[in-house]
């Protein structure tokens, strides 16, 4: 299979500082790889040079098989693009940003009532935006990024600060995109969304891609294979962990649950955060 | 396919424009500059003669007020309505006319002839108004004026109206405001609302931003330009020579606005820039104002290249043969402005990325 996008050698810098330094990757069709970082890490800078916005230092990017210059209007008619900064235009209304952007895409026959629907914003289309909460702009800003069914979907920070019922339709429409082919770039530094979401994940601090893998693997990699188990209640509580690789790992679980007395089991593998400070040194909130 | 996208920013920015403050304002700037140019300087520095008659006959003089331009005639049905109306200063002059006045003149009897001056009439209106009636009397008894008056100005220009004058002035402020705002503000607003930024992740590239900005600004810009010179009169006959002159000045001026949109980051940055640059773009107007300054510094503005032009051609009635040099050179300025518009635009883009 061609990668959807390919990325060698990547490297930016502002001035002095090395924003990205020599990263490569790929992102293979219906595939959604999570950009796991801290603040600075370099996240919306790789998304900027992908998207053409800024033009790299060094390195090349592939996108579809062409490469990517720093402005190539056929490739970026293929691409979609959800910002962390919510840019709309706050005097349209929701259904006239779509269709402006329908319009610089050269869509015909574009439905704006059914991508309106998809992120829930049937009742308030024709609204202006400066009258829509964050939830709702945000839910807007990920309709216009799939205007185009675009076939790579860069997302910056989607979910960054929304509600639970927002976030879900996002996480849903990415999925939605994923499953009928889209190669999807995530960047984010909630490690319970990259988890969720994403086929791989890949662990960028300072500038540096650290690891490019699944979640799975890496867990198993860096995790233990173990459930701590509480047994009892109130001042006869007590836990007890048991290693899964143990060989009478399954003896000793089965012996616990005929006891009756257990309350609790639960998986001790590590998160995504646990790894990355492990890899990286540092956590994912700095 | 370029210019499909190109059209659709611009249809973008009208849906945007018409909900913009700023835009109104640059729509209703004609009518709003024309009203005050009225209102100060026709009602103040121009005033009209205004003359109220009441007349019991067929007199000949009141025929021949009707007919002469320059004045304000009003007919009073009595003499206390005539009184009436100059105790308001509705008029500056009365003039009570009896039945028989003509003949009475004819066989030399010498009738009365009443004027009525209102106390706040402007004096010049009172000595031009009755002199424009002794005038007609002298013509009514036939007899001739003892010397022959020869009129002469007594400045460089011909005669020309206090508020005639101002028009290229006008005008300039329209193509400031219009040909430099409109482009600038759009593309700094986008820039603010980080709109340009999803722009560019589409097919569409920065110069189709700045070539839709330019080319609406060009037209608004144009259209505001003949508004106002329309309203105020001052199309002159020569409306080609006038399109070629102003579409020349809007070149440049959208340059400007183009190069001052892409340089200022926000609007506060924008505005300062309008204020410390404009005057120099206004400059050559300080020129006419002041004959006696050595008239070759105008030159060096890139402004007064389109201005002596429109200067020419609406109030000395100058030909496009007269101006197409100046024009020329104005067109070349309007080119070097925008081709360095095309770096520019590369450090914005970049600027914005970062």
């Amino acid at each position: 299979m061609n990668p959807a996008l390919l990325v060698e050698n990547l490297c930016f810098s502002y001035g002095q500082l090395k924003a990205v330094q020599g990263i490569s990757f790929h992102l293979n069709p219906g595939e959604i790889l999570g950009f796991l970082g801290p603040n600075g890490a370099g996240k919306s800078t790789t998304i900027k040079m992908l998207t053409g916005q800024l033009t790299p230092d060094t390195g090349s990017i592939h996108i579809l098989g062409n490469e990517m210059t720093h402005d190539d209007p056929e490739v970026q008619a293929r691409i979609g693009v959800c910002f962390e900064e919510k840019n709309l235009y706050l005097n349209m209304t929701g259904r006239e940003n779509l269709k402006f952007f329908s319009r610089l895409f050269g869509l015909k026959n574009f439905d704006a009532d059914a991508l309106l629907s998809r992120v829930d914003l049937t009742q308030r289309a024709d609204d202006r935006v400066s009258k829509y909460s964050k939830g709702m702009r945000q839910r807007l800003m990920m309709a216009r990024a799939v205007i185009n069914r675009p076939d790579v979907l860069f997302l910056d920070e989607p979910t960054d600060g929304l509600d639970p019922v927002s976030s879900r339709t996002i996480r849903n429409i990415i999925r939605d995109q994923a499953e009928r082919g889209a190669a999807v770039l995530l960047t984010t530094h909630d490690m319970w969304e990259a988890d969720e979401l994403s086929n791989r994940v890949a662990f960028l601090n300072e500038g540096k891609l650290y690891t490019v893998d699944t979640p799975e693997n890496l867990k198993m990699k860096y995790g233990t294979r173990s459930v701590k188990v509480q047994l009892g209640s109130g001042s006869q509580a007590r836990e007890e962990t048991i290693e899964l690789g143990a060989e009478d790992a399954g003896d000793r679980i089965r012996d616990l649950i005929n006891s009756g007395s257990v309350m609790t089991i639960h998986t001790e593998e590590a998160t995504l955060e646990d790894i990355f400070i492990e890899i990286t040194g540092r956590g994912l909130d700095v | 396919m370029r210019i499909r996208r190109v059209m659709s920013l611009i249809s973008g920015d009208l849906r945007l424009g018409f909900r913009s403050p700023v835009i109104l304002w640059i729509l209703i700037m004609p009518f709003a500059i024309t009203f005050l140019l009225q209102v100060v300087f026709v009602a103040l520095f121009d005033p009209v003669p205004r003359i109220c008659i009441h007349d019991s006959g067929e007199s000949s003089i009141t025929m021949a007020l009707e007919s002469t331009e320059g004045i304000r005639l009003y007919r009073a049905e009595s003499p206390e309505e005539l009184k009436e109306f100059i105790k308001n200063n509705n008029a500056d002059l009365g003039l009570l006319i009896d039945n028989g006045f003509d003949e009475a003149v004819r066989d030399g009897l010498k009738p009365e002839l009443e004027f009525y001056f209102s106390g706040e009439s402007l004096v010049s209106n009172r000595i031009v108004s009755s002199l424009l009636v002794l005038d007609l009397l002298r013509e009514m008894e036939e007899s001739e004026t003892p010397v022959e008056v020869v009129l002469r100005t007594g400045n460089r220009d011909e005669a020309i109206p206090v508020s005639r004058k101002l028009i290229p002035a006008v005008v300039l402020f329209v193509l400031i405001v219009a040909g430099i705002f409109v482009p600038a503000f759009m593309l700094v607003e986008e820039k603010e609302h980080g709109t340009l930024r999803a722009l560019l992740v589409t097919p569409v590239r920065v110069s189709d931003i700045l070539l839709s900005k330019a080319l609406l600004g060009f037209t608004m810009t144009l259209a505001m330009c003949f508004i106002t010179l329309a309203l105020n009169g001052a199309l002159s006959g020569r409306p080609l020579a006038l399109l070629a002159t102003i579409a020349a000045g809007t070149v440049v001026c959208n340059g400007i606005g183009l190069i001052y949109g892409t340089v200022a980051g926000n609007a506060k940055t924008l505005y300062t820039l309008v204020k410390s640059l404009n005057i120099l773009l206004v400059g050559p107007i300080l020129f006419y104002l002041f004959p006696g300054w050595p008239q070759w510094i105008a030159r060096i503005f890139p402004t007064y290249w389109f201005i002596d032009p429109l200067y020419s051609i609406t109030l000395k009635g100058a030909e496009f043969s007269d101006v197409r040099f100046k024009l020329a050179v104005a067109l070349v300025i309007g080119i070097l402005l925008f081709l360095a518009v095309v770096p520019l635009s590369r450090r914005m883009k970049r600027k914005l990325a970062e």
